[in-house]
């Protein structure tokens, strides 16, 4: 046999040690390796920053929780089930189910119970003291506390159990409210706080009332939105139903959703504050355009084709405020016919929609706003009675922020400021303009326009306030059947958008009924007068100037009269009791020879009282 | 006779091997005894037991192939190969199933891993054809059907899917075909490819992983279309130098060809794979590159490794002090993490004197590969010892970190039977072969 040549060996024997030697070097510097801190950073206890309303006032906040494991194979095997009877009764947990749990186990670890308050810990561990339990471990986790329980829920949102924004503003300032280990000292990182433009009082009676309009019309859901006027910023922030963010995952995952920044559907006749609003701006129509409404628009298409669209009444000749008074569909859809589907669209995305409103949410819907290339021969004069178009509740409120700034659109914003730990302002939210495209002056006539919508003839009576002047829109949407994909005959959305006072917009609050199943399903039955009840709130919270509210005013300068000075005049005074700080002025007086003597109040005088007093006279006080 | 000349086999054995096999083995079973005893000191499985079960059958089974005449094992080593084919396909389809691969046959907690005896009945087999094809030593046929030999199991175990066992049947052939004088040119351009595979699989997991910042470059080898345009590059490249290397019959036509059809083929291939291969599997090489990318999950085996490592130090816990192991933190602590095991209650100084073992161990079986007086021997030996060395040197390097994570048990101190008396077996035919190295020159 011929032998491999010695290279062949060489090769394979060459290869093989150094592959040896490879390992015996990296496994000698693994075990020699003397154990130095190094890579091992010190244990940062993070907490993470606090959500507070406008005014400071705490809604989410950090607190220490505790989880319960076990580790199997540190278990005492002999007395297992009943240390484990005894874990479980302190925990209120099933024995039985437990030991199961524990047996079945399949990675030898396990989670008793998790997120548990320090109370209960503190049982915990006098019980596993006092009978020797071993095997069962207590962790210190960071938890999450929300005081306000049910308010803003969808606003403030919820963490996971690693204490990381999940939904809402704890998901949107994720960055802000994570504390940085990196950045810690003394063993604790701090996030920092962030405050919301709610306010808490109006955001909880809003809530209120809403609560109280859902249960009343029997409806699935009430969203409403209250803005400041002139800076965008959000008031209150509801979306009904909500649930307790204390015990988020017990509650119906539904109601987790915010449906004023997420939830989108056609706004109905609402809408037609925004279609009248761009087709005066376009320079279409002006205050004095009438259409005829004889029940119904017709209109030939250039395919030779009729389309028809319905007027709930006859209204005879309307121009722009009969239109929104009696929220005319026929002189919508013909006043629509004024500009070109190109602008009409342009102009309604200026007002925001199709677009998201950004009013710092984790999440936002841009809502459903075609373009116009896609529209049908219907398309214009539908959307201008406010269907055919899917919008949030959200860019509702903020597209009339227009008509209070005359003519320049607000970004909404539900971020107020940032603060460090340590209480120094990082970052104050500010008010962002969003572009101007409509006149002072045509604003004004909308506003004009919305308030005869609360005149006894029209659809928003049942919002009006006799001393405060409001600008009103109602709205009843039909909703589309997901099953027969037509509009529904039972679903409906009742929807009502308010701004006041008219003369000088300060807040805007737009409400919408989601299904209500009462009564009445109409906007103006029923979304007006929840409407009112917001606006006269808002209006006595915040001191809004009414017709009939006594007003007082003050010149602002507070005079301070000095206490009443003794004098004498033509017969003696009963002076007994009078303290001599009062007795000063008479010291001033040189027609007489005043002699006080000690100290205190006067106890006798001389002359007597209603002696008649003559110039030079002589009046002796003594005090005690 | 099968057994014939007991007296002289036995005085040409090599004792010192079955000596430190078995001393490996009996140190297998302590340490399977102290992966099973949990954190309150008490024995939870009984794993030790069925190790002894399985050293003593592999004993007797070792000095019995040990006393049987190799040529029996010569003539059947076809049918012993068949059968275990056989029995890998009834595998595939009636096998059990454990973590995940078709690979157990057998009732009860008594079954067997075919895929570890068809090792050996490849290296048996494998041996025997290329030894009696010697006379053709350098032709394409011989390392096309050699291939075929390994590549049939390989698929099967593959299938199973059971991808550390398949691996192992690379080295085995490299090896073999090596010390058989398969052409050198045919072996480097397996190597090459398997280098080409496995760079093209793991160049971009390094990009993302230890560079952390994309390289343009790497873009045209794996987004469409740039690829496709690499794929026309090499292909035409690859038949102009094949032009070339026909009218000119300039050498350098060949080495620009065989690079070019490597290049292609390793290319294709590690795109493929990239694609095939699971998540966990990916995982696995993503934590070899960094385990702290995911420490709870992929990652966790690796770095309860080397924490236990680390904290034997020069000496070790003690036997049966380990607490890492002892508490659980090791997963398959009984089977593949045993070497981790061993480091942490016995330190440096005793893992340093298993490895010690082993290599006196690969010493002798390359002392007596270097005697035999026959290609079927030598083939036999030289694929005993590579599989010993390739198991060794990636069971120890996945618990220290440079090898990725498969499931390659270490030899001898590994819990599991099959394993056990499949090497057992191996290394009866490697002694026998060395105690009868006169015998075939004779015949």
């Amino acid at each position: 046999m011929e032998r491999p040549g010695l290279i062949r060996r060489i090769i394979v024997l060459g290869c093989l040690g150094l592959f040896a030697l490879a390992i015996v070097w990296r496994y000698a510097g693994l075990a020699l390796a003397t154990p130095s801190g190094a890579g091992l950073a010190p244990r940062v206890v993070q907490v993470r920053g606090s959500i507070h309303d406008r005014s400071g006032r705490l809604l989410a906040v950090d607190t220490d929780l505790y989880d319960v494991s076990v580790w199997k194979p540190a278990l005492d095997s002999t007395r297992q089930a009943e240390q484990l009877g005894l874990v479980a009764t302190s925990l209120q947990l099933d024995a039985a189910e437990l030991v199961r749990r524990v047996d079945d186990v399949p990675n030898d670890f396990l989670y008793l119970a998790r997120r548990i308050d320090s109370d209960t810990v503190r049982q915990l561990i006098d019980l596993i003291e006092a009978n020797g339990i071993v095997g069962i471990n207590i962790d210190r986790v960071a938890g999450r506390v929300y005081p306000e329980k049910n308010l803003a829920a969808q606003l403030i949102g919820f963490v996971g159990t690693d204490n990381t924004g999940l939904a809402g503003a704890e998901a949107a300032f994720e960055n802000d409210l994570r504390a940085d280990p990196a950045g810690g000292r003394a063993g604790f990182a701090y996030g920092n706080s962030v405050f919301l433009t709610i306010d808490v009082d109006i955001q909880f009676r809003l809530e209120q009332i809403c609560r109280e309009a859902m249960a009343e019309n029997v409806a699935e859901a009430v969203v409403m939105v209250a803005l400041e006027a002139r800076t965008g910023k959000v008031l209150a922030y509801i979306s009904l139903p909500d649930f307790d963010l204390n015990h988020f995952l017990d509650a119906d995952q539904a109601a987790w959703t915010d449906r004023v920044s997420i939830y989108t559907y056609e706004p109905g006749s609402v809408f037609k504050v925004f279609s009248l609003a761009s087709l005066l701006s376009l320079g279409g129509i002006d205050q004095a355009s009438s259409f005829i409404c004889d029940g119904s628009f017709e209109r030939a298409t250039s395919g030779g084709e009729t389309i028809t669209i319905r007027c709930l009444g006859t209204h005879g000749q309307v121009n722009l405020t009969k239109i929104l008074e009696y929220s005319c569909n026929a002189g919508a859809a013909g006043a629509s016919e004024t500009v070109t589907t190109g602008d009409f669209y342009q102009r309604l995305n200026a007002f925001g929609f199709g677009q998201r409103p950004g009013a710092d949410r984790p999440s936002e819907s841009s809502g459903l706003f075609r373009d116009p290339d896609s529209w049908s021969a219907r398309s214009k004069p539908t959307i201008a009675m406010g269907q055919e178009i899917l919008v949030t509740a959200m860019q509702m409120a903020s597209a009339a922020t227009v008509l209070a700034n005359e003519g320049t659109l607000l970004r909404p914003r539900t971020l107020e400021a940032v603060y460090s730990h340590s209480g120094e302002l990082l970052m104050a939210a500010p008010v962002v303009p969003q572009g101007r495209f409509m006149t002072a002056e045509d604003a004004r006539i909308i506003l004009d326009a919305m308030e005869a919508v609360t005149l006894e003839s029209g659809t928003g009576r049942r919002a009006r306030i006799d001393d405060l002047r409001m600008s009103v829109k109602t709205g009843t949407a039909q909703m589309i059947d997901p099953a027969t994909r037509r509009y529904s005959d039972d679903d409906f959305i009742a929807s009502t958008l308010a701004l006041f006072p008219s003369e000088d917009p300060q807040y805007i609050v737009y409400t919408a009924i989601i299904k209500p199943r009462g009564e009445s399903i109409y906007g103006g039955r029923i979304a007006a007068p929840l409407i009112r009840e917001a606006a006269l709130l808002i209006a006595d919270l915040y001191g809004t100037a009414r017709g009939t509210t006594p007003v007082a005013t003050h010149s602002g300068r507070v005079v301070l009269s000095s206490p009443l000075a003794i004098d004498i005049g033509g017969t003696m005074p009963d002076l007994s009791g009078v303290p001599k700080r009062l007795l000063t002025s008479l010291l001033t007086r040189r027609d007489l020879i005043i002699d006080l003597q000690g100290d205190g109040y006067v106890a006798e005088q001389s002359p007597a009282p209603g002696t008649p007093v003559e110039s030079g006279m002589t009046i002796v006080l003594r005090l005690r | 006779m099968i057994i014939a000349n007991i007296k002289s086999v036995l005085s040409k054995t090599d004792w010192l091997i079955i000596i430190i096999s078995t001393l490996l083995t009996i140190s297998g079973i302590l340490f399977v005894y102290s992966s099973g005893i949990n954190a309150s000191g008490v024995l939870v499985s009984d794993e030790y037991l069925k190790q002894i079960f399985w050293a003593i059958i592999s004993f007797l089974l070792l000095i019995s192939f040990l006393l049987v005449k190799q040529k029996l094992v010569f003539e059947y080593s076809f049918i012993i190969y068949v059968f275990f084919i056989i029995l890998l396909f009834y595998t595939l389809v009636f096998g059990r199933v454990v973590n995940g691969s078709r690979s157990w046959i057998g009732v009860g907690s008594f079954g067997i891993q075919p895929s570890e005896f068809a090792k050996i009945s490849t290296i048996i087999f494998l041996s025997k054809y290329l030894s009696s094809t010697i006379h053709e030593a350098g032709s394409f046929r011989r390392f096309v059907i050699s291939g075929l030999i390994v590549l049939l199991p390989f698929i099967l175990i593959a299938m199973q899917p059971d991808f550390g066992t398949a691996i192992v049947f690379i080295p085995l052939y490299l090896f073999i075909a090596f010390f058989l004088k398969i052409n050198l040119k045919y072996l480097y351009f397996l190597v090459g490819l398997a280098a080409t595979i496995i760079l093209f699989i793991l160049l971009p997991l390094w990009q993302n992983l230890a560079l952390e910042k994309p390289i343009d470059i790497l873009r045209i080898f794996y987004e469409t279309p740039f690829v496709i345009y690499v794929y026309i590059l090499g292909t035409v490249i690859m038949l102009l130098s094949l032009l070339g290397y026909f009218y000119f019959k300039k050498k350098y036509y060949f080495w620009i060809f065989s690079s070019a059809v490597i290049f292609i083929i390793g290319l294709g291939v590690a795109n493929l794979i990239s694609g095939l291969l699971k998540d966990y599997q990916m995982m696995r090489l993503i934590v070899f590159f960094d385990p702290h990318i995911d420490e709870h999950g992929s990652g966790w085996h690796i770095l309860q490794s080397l924490t236990a490592i680390g904290s034997g130090g020069l000496t070790g816990k003690g036997f049966l002090l380990g607490t890492h192991s002892h508490y659980r933190y090791l997963p398959t602590q009984s089977t593949d993490f045993i070497f981790s095991i061993i480091s942490e209650e016995l330190g440096f100084l005793g893992a340093g004197i298993i490895i010690f073992a082993y290599f006196i161990l690969v010493i002798r079986l390359f002392i007596i590969m270097n005697r035999t007086r026959d290609y079927f021997s030598l083939g036999m030996v030289s694929g005993i010892s590579g599989l010993l060395v390739f198991h060794f040197v990636v069971n120890v390097g996945m618990t220290i970190g440079i090898m990725p994570i498969t499931g390659i048990p270490l030899w001898f101190l590994s819990y599991g039977g099959s394993a056990l008396v499949a090497i057992n077996i191996g290394l009866g035919c490697a002694l026998s072969a060395g105690a009868r190295r006169f015998e075939i020159e004779r015949n």
